[in-house]
């Protein structure tokens, strides 16, 4: 809105009046009403018009007192109010522009003061609905921040309590090794007879002891393992490696395992195979493990096979290990190598574990940059598929 | 009786409460719903106190600002003549503390005597609260000006914070 003069011919004030949704009053410098129109009802125009005041027709004026004296003093040019709200009893809002102006009758004194009001609902349902879009977002996007920065502080939290458990984890399997070394060094010591011969009965328990100990000593190993593996503490020592004849010495090794339980294990590994790029140690680790839980969930009398092949993704071999056991039930096969799990069925055949085999083969094998898997089914057997790199 | 009429504004950033606590106080209501507001909402409320000279009407003539870039775009003509202003700041939003210095700064501007007091909306929303009582306290001590930790929604410590005001421009108009 922009009046520069304030005192219009009143017929053609009027008529801008109607048509740009204006109204006007006019007021003596007592601030009674000397005039006013106002053909949309804008102003709350009193019953008595002659006892009435300004501020009767724009209450909002109230308190603005000071305002209003300036303006009439001429120390003030104009009062600008852009949008002003007005509730109505029924809710409705409208919005009105309102512009207080010194009034000059023709002559050019100072008379009183002009008000415009301008009705402007139309613009300011509009900047309403924008205003409240734009602010609705940005509340949205605060909230989010902070759900965020409190979800990275609970992150954190976990992560340290993770490292303090890891770190536990750690010293405890170390603590817990540390003894088994010299007991397992004199069981076998009893066992060779050098402490003098033992008797039948004296050699079983022994034995029995010295499993016990074995166990023991896999579980704490296995612990520190997956303790260093969470914790990036396994540094790979990679070369080239030949696995057909890694798969053979392992194979040998555990020969006694698989003819304690008269099992068939048989190699299928092709006369030019690539050698692959590994640790051998660690894939020794996961042989021994794959070959250790096939032997274990396989009854007596069973087969298991050891099949090298390429593998589908190029520069890439694969190695299977299957059995004919028992399998892995199906509401299982997705906890497979979650740590410390172990398949409901895995008591039948009376093998112990800690669950962590699995975890570890995994997490090494990935670590090599290949993948593991298995299919399985009840009493059909179990595959267990990994990769490893060409070298 | 005497009647004072006082032009006070309601200030600080979008969806703190401003128009809530209005609501409250003036028709005892609460909508749980956020609308913005866009330029100002003019409410009238009476108070009545009383001083040396006997009981005096307050009659408020409450300016709710819309918060944000719309006030920093019309803040000026808006402010003109306030007597006083409810500062006020959400609980559960931080920034909307600190935020307030900016309209602090514009209401001093135009007059540097204004009355000021603090409301620290939607105290009811206790298990979201990020600023303390002790951070209010503080920013409020720096404007030397009296806090409250208010809820539009339960009503808590509106009436009492306006009240408040109410004195303090009863104060001024007494000084003049």
């Amino acid at each position: 809105m922009n009046l520069s003069v304030a005192c219009v011919d009143r017929q053609a004030g009027r008529l801008i009046a109607e048509a740009l949704r204006y109204a006007y009053a006019i007021t003596d410098r007592a601030l009674r009403l000397v005039e006013i129109y106002d053909p949309l009802g804008m102003m709350c125009i009193p019953q008595n018009r002659t006892e009435s005041t300004l501020y009767d027709l724009v209450p909002e004026l109230i308190g603005s007192e000071k305002i209003v004296q300036d303006i009439l003093s001429g120390t003030v040019p104009q009062h600008h109010l852009p949008m002003m709200n007005r509730e109505h009893a029924d809710q409705t809002i409208t919005y009105v522009e309102l512009l207080l102006l010194p009034y000059r009758d023709s002559t050019g004194q100072s008379g009183g003061v002009l008000c415009v009001v301008k009705d402007v609902t139309e613009t300011g349902i509009l900047q309403q609905e924008l205003i409240q879009q734009r602010n609705e977002s940005l509340l949205l996007r605060s909230r989010l921040t902070r759900q965020n920065e409190a979800l990275l502080q609970a992150n954190a939290e976990l992560q340290h309590l993770n490292e303090m458990k890891m770190q536990f984890v750690s010293v405890a399997a170390h603590e817990l090794r540390t003894p088994l070394t010299p007991m397992l060094g004199f069981l076998e010591m009893l066992l060779s007879d050098e402490a003098g011969p033992l008797n039948e009965l004296q050699r079983r328990f022994t034995k029995i002891v010295k499993s016990s100990v074995d166990r023991m000593l896999d579980s704490a190993n296995n612990l520190l393992d997956l303790t260093r593996l969470q914790t990036g503490h396994i540094e790979l020592v990679l070369s080239p490696c030949d696995i057909g004849a890694l798969i053979e010495a392992v194979a040998t090794q555990y020969a006694p395992m698989f003819a304690a339980k008269k099992q068939r294990l048989q190699t299928h590994i092709p006369v030019t195979i690539p050698s692959v790029l590994c640790d051998q140690e660690r894939v020794r680790q996961v042989l021994t493990n794959l070959l250790s839980n096939a032997s274990k969930y396989t009854p007596e009398g069973g087969h298991i096979d050891v099949t090298v092949q390429p593998a589908a993704e190029k520069g890439y071999l694969q190695i299977i290990v299957a059995d004919d056991g028992i399998g892995i039930p199906d509401e299982d096969q997705a906890k497979v190598f979650g740590t410390f799990f172990r398949a409901g069925n895995a008591g039948e055949t009376g093998a112990s574990g800690a669950g962590l085999g699995l975890t570890i083969s995994q997490m090494l094998i990935e670590q090599h940059g290949g993948r593991i898997w298995f299919e399985s089914g009840v009493n059909q057997g179990t595959a267990f598929h990994f990769t490893l790199p060409v070298a | 009786m005497i009647t004072v009429n006082k032009k006070v504004c309601l200030l600080g950033d979008f969806a703190v409460g401003k128009t809530s606590l209005v609501r409250r106080l003036v028709y005892s209501i609460f909508e749980d719903k956020y609308l913005a507001t866009i330029g100002v909402k003019v409410s009238r409320k009476s108070i009545t106190l009383s001083d040396e000279r006997g009981a005096v009407e307050m009659n408020l003539m409450l300016w709710d600002l819309a918060g944000s870039e719309e006030f920093t775009r019309m803040r000026a003509s808006y402010l003109r003549g306030a007597a006083g202003a409810v500062l006020v700041c959400d609980l559960t939003r931080p920034e909307t503390l600190p935020a307030l210095n900016v309209y602090v700064n514009a209401l001093r501007d135009i007059n540097a005597q204004v009355a000021l007091v603090i409301a620290a909306n939607k105290c009811d929303l206790e298990e979201q609260q990020q600023l303390s009582a002790q951070e209010i306290e503080n920013f409020a001590t720096n404007l030397a000006a009296p806090f409250y930790l208010t809820s539009a929604k339960e009503g808590t410590a509106v009436t009492t914070l306006f009240e408040h005001l109410c004195a303090l421009l009863l104060q001024q108009t007494t000084q003049v």
